[in-house]
């Protein structure tokens, strides 16, 4: 029984720094993503292109662009509606349909 | 009117919103998967070449250089069987989960360890070797059939020189990707009056190269990658016979697409080579692996090789130095195993005491003699065995030769043996429960002492106001993703249609569904598939949009 409550408490000392490392390393991780050719995303894309055929590609990458384009628009005005509810001042200024 | 615009805008927003979930939870899969592909790639390009060298080492090379060692492992390692090349990766793989003392060896199968041996003898000749190579920094994609995975690598590739080009061992895989180069061939069997052939055409980035190659079933060519004077790879196609010189056929028969018919000499692949660096290759040759003396494991079909910390501690091993045997060692000092020496002909058992215990595994190197004695019939062995810890045990081996013993008499020798066992675990109960006791206190209270120090130091090197940093700088880091996802968005449209997740097989059914013919209007039936999508996707957009305004 002692045992395992030295264990119990190894165990939250290992998780706390780990949580402590991870935070730290974060960012950097973050920054290290790389949208280029040997990205999987862009390879499963070519893979849907291949399958697809170029026409049909053409109009699923557009309904990705246009699905994105809500997303982008519905942010924005999700941002804009919170910055307006904290700074009353300019709640009327910027105004998205 | 307003409120039921509201109320679709919504709706449609929420189906754009899972279609892109559902996207990105199946990306994120495939992501999951690329990541243990390329955890997997430097264990086999840095943890490989130990194991690999220990491989080439036990089977009878001596390695006099560290350069000579890399280049024979990568020769080596370009020529390996891909059934082979999977066995070194499962072993690891396997590696991770090992205790320290176990990651020492590793087991090879009889068919791993036949054709390691057997590429040595082609290879080598015992004394000194001196074997020119050359060596090429190559970008190639293997798809590797068994693991049904494409690994990207630079390929070191060294081989002999022989009528003054460089050649890939084996024919290229369909299909190899060479740098932006995608090289793969088709296979169709034709028969025209009884007689049947296979048409064979080469494709290079999706575009056919040369004219198809016709050839006898019985002995079909493949494609070939070499590398000419002028260090340019060149295709070429071979007979995939061309090792059975009984066959008539041998080095050297060589059909490219190009000198066949008259066009340039040479297909230059991007992005090319690093260029030649010829390389001498001196290692000493042994008489190869005797297996009528050769120590096997009681299985008899496996055998352990050491491996080493660095491929460095390979220089100058011989064979002695890496072939193990492995037993099976109980949890004490004195110990019981068996073994099987080729040379003396049948298993026979061993009992000794050793220097430490290092638990359920053992493995090691036995030097010793035999000595028989005739009047008694038995045979006795006497010797040391080092594990590959260092630790060592003495001890004594006997056979009996002549078992003239009763089967009650191997009964009570059994018994007795039990009966000690138990004895002794009955006996001093008290003394190891007092000990654990009066351990476990003092662990628990220097586990608290150390843990509180552990931390301390931690906990100090971050302020209040730090910890607003990092989620700032996290924070940012969030924002700038997001702009680069977006200006990846953008670039989309323009990503080249890519085949290299597709199995060979995948390929050929969806070429296969491509190329049929709808016979009375003669349109392809995937033209026709792709013309109605595109008409039904547009209109759906148009109506969409429309009763969006409306």
């Amino acid at each position: 029984m002692m045992n395992s409550i030295a264990d119990i408490f190894n165990k939250v000392k290992e998780a706390i720094t780990t949580i402590i490392d991870q935070v730290g390393l974060l960012p950097t991780r973050l920054n290290s993503i790389v949208f280029d050719q040997n990205f999987v995303i862009t390879k499963f894309l070519g893979l849907i292109h291949y399958v697809l055929g170029t026409p049909l590609y053409a109009l699923f990458c557009l309904t990705l662009l246009i699905g994105a384009g809500f997303i982008l628009y519905h942010i924005a005005k999700t941002i804009i509606n919170v910055i307006g509810q904290l700074i009353p001042k300019i709640k009327g200024m910027f105004i998205l349909p | 009117m307003e409120m039921t615009m509201r109320l679709s805008n919504h709706k449609y927003l929420k189906a754009i919103i899972c279609f892109i979930l559902c996207l990105t939870t199946l990306c994120l899969t495939f992501y999951t998967q690329y990541q243990e592909v390329h955890a997997a790639l430097p264990l086999i390009i840095i943890g490989g070449a130990a194991l690999l060298g220990g491989l080439l080492v036990a089977a009878g090379i001596t390695f006099a250089t560290q350069e000579a060692q890399n280049t024979t492992v990568d020769w080596y390692y370009g020529e390996m069987r891909q059934s082979d090349k999977q066995k070194i990766f499962d072993v690891l793989e396997s590696q991770a989960h090992l205790t320290p003392a176990e990651k020492k060896f590793a087991r090879i199968d009889a068919d791993l360890w036949n054709n390691t041996v057997t590429w040595v003898n082609d290879n080598f000749n015992p004394g000194i070797n001196t074997i020119t190579k050359k060596r090429f920094m190559c970008t190639v994609s293997e798809y590797i059939a068994v693991d049904q995975k494409t690994y990207s690598t630079e390929l070191m590739v060294n081989y002999d020189i022989k009528n003054n080009f460089t050649v890939f061992p084996y024919g290229v895989m369909n299909p190899t990707i060479v740098g932006n180069t995608e090289i793969k061939f088709t296979s169709e069997t034709k028969t025209v009056s009884d007689y049947t052939y296979v048409l064979t055409s080469l494709y290079v980035n999706d575009v056919k190269y040369g004219v198809e190659q016709t050839a006898n079933p019985d002995y079909p060519f493949t494609p070939y990658l070499y590398i000419n004077s002028s260090n340019s790879l060149v295709l070429a196609m071979r007979y995939v016979d061309w090792m059975r010189p009984e066959q008539g056929y041998k080095d050297g028969d060589w059909y490219t697409f190009a000198k066949e018919y008259g066009s340039p000499d040479s297909y230059a692949l991007n992005p090319g080579l690093s260029g030649a660096q010829p390389q001498t290759v001196t290692a000493t040759g042994q008489s190869v692996v005797d297996t009528q003396h050769e120590i096997v494991m009681t299985d008899g079909m496996t055998r352990a090789v050491r491996i080493v910390d660095k491929p460095e501690d390979l220089i100058g091993m011989t064979k002695n130095d890496v072939v193990v045997t492995e037993i099976v060692v109980p949890w004490s000092n004195t110990w019981e195993g068996s073994f099987r020496d080729c040379a003396i002909d049948g298993e026979f058992d061993f009992i000794g005491t050793g220097s430490a215990a290092i638990g359920k595994y053992a493995v090691g190197t036995w030097t010793g003699t035999w000595d028989q004695d005739i009047e008694t019939g038995r045979r006795t062995w006497t010797g040391v065995y080092e594990d590959a810890l260092a630790n060592t045990w003495t001890g004594t081996a006997s056979q009996v030769i002549d078992d003239t013993r009763t089967w009650w008499d191997s009964l009570v020798e059994g018994l007795a043996g039990t009966l000690q066992d138990i004895r002794d675990a009955i006996g001093d109960i008290a003394a190891p429960i007092v000990t654990a006791i009066a351990g476990a206190y003092a662990a628990v209270a220097s586990a608290v002492q150390e843990g509180y120090a552990d931390i301390q130091p931690k906990m100090g090197q971050f302020k209040i106001p730090d910890l607003f940093i990092i989620f700032l700088d996290i924070l940012i880091a969030c924002i700038a993703l997001v702009v680069r996802a977006c200006l990846y968005l953008a670039t989309i449209v323009t990503i080249p249609a890519d085949s290299s997740l597709l199995n060979s097989n995948a390929i050929a059914g969806l070429n296969l569904f491509r190329n049929q013919n709808i016979p009375v209007i003669n349109v392809s039936v995937w033209n026709m598939f792709s013309g109605m999508m595109t008409l039904v996707i547009s209109l759906s957009v148009v109506k969409k949009v429309r009763s969006t305004h409306s």
